[in-house]
């Protein structure tokens, strides 16, 4: 949430625990409403999918991000695993910024801040 | 955009009356919203017990959702009810009002509870917002940890 304010982008983050259900979510001023569905979406697709949310892998460079297949789950970048060595322990989602990926520049520099914690 | 709406408000100050133009009112913020679940997690706390909260503004849009390691799984899903329940009433969650001593409560209309532990936040006459609390054994022990944080941030809420 720092972080994304200092990047000057209003944004609603969401972390959940390794059983999907949420801790804690912040929706900062002037958030859109969809920040808090698109968060817990992305949280979604972490924890269904156990990688960064995000178009799939294997897709063509140009071709355009396909819908999801799994319901309340995107296709879009700013949901982080939260992981302790190989463990996933639950997930990080941040949605507001214009943009999947700074949302996701957000997210992972605030896992970079704690990365002595998840040990 | 901004320029018409100083135009409006600056038209309506000049006449004295807000009558002809918008009306303000005041919102809850997130560092605002921040500050009150923090105070009753600590306060909660400090009673021992491990719960949810959920802050929501005037519109019953989440600002912030803490959930205590050890809260059960479904305390967070009790808080929207009750978070829910007090912003559609306008007063703190609980019993319908004329209930006979010891009688069970109706069945809630959906999305909402008769559970204490809803309270709404007002800044003078207004409801801004309301918290949900969940996890304490009672709801009126949800109540009374909300209860606490909200008037230990009074003078914020003016």
């Amino acid at each position: 949430m720092a972080k994304c304010r200092a990047d000057g982008y209003k944004v609603t983050v969401t972390v959940v625990d390794s059983f999907n259900i949420v801790k804690v979510l912040l929706s900062d001023d002037g958030a859109a409403r969809a920040t808090v569905d698109i968060g817990r979406m992305k949280n979604n697709s972490v924890m269904a999918f156990g990688r960064a949310s995000g178009p799939p892998a294997n897709l063509p460079p140009g071709a355009p991000v396909p819908a999801p297949l799994v319901p309340d789950t995107i296709n879009a970048m700013g949901g982080l695993p939260i992981k302790v060595a190989d463990q996933l322990i639950g997930a990080v989602s941040v949605s507001g910024a214009p943009g999947g990926d700074k949302d996701a520049a957000c997210a992972s520099a605030a896992l970079a801040k704690v990365a002595d914690k998840l040990k | 955009m901004r320029l018409a709406y100083l135009a409006l408000f600056a038209g309506a100050a000049a006449s004295g009356s807000f009558a002809q133009g918008l009306p303000t009112r005041k919102t809850l913020t997130f560092d605002l919203a921040q500050a009150i679940a923090q105070q009753v997690l600590a306060t909660c706390r400090a009673d021992g017990y491990k719960v949810s909260i959920r802050v929501v503004d005037a519109d019953n849009v989440v600002k912030v959702v803490l959930r205590d390691d050890d809260a059960f799984p479904s305390s967070e899903a009790v808080t929207v009810l009750k978070a829910t329940s007090a912003i559609v009433t306008g007063k703190d969650s609980g019993p319908p009002a004329g209930l006979p001593p010891n009688a069970q409560p109706p069945q809630a209309p959906p999305g909402m509870t008769y559970f204490t532990g809803g309270l709404v936040i007002k800044a003078g006459n207004q409801v801004i917002g309301a918290v949900g609390v969940s996890g304490a054994p009672g709801g009126d022990k949800d109540a009374v940890c909300g209860a606490a944080a909200l008037a230990k941030l009074a003078d914020r809420l003016k």
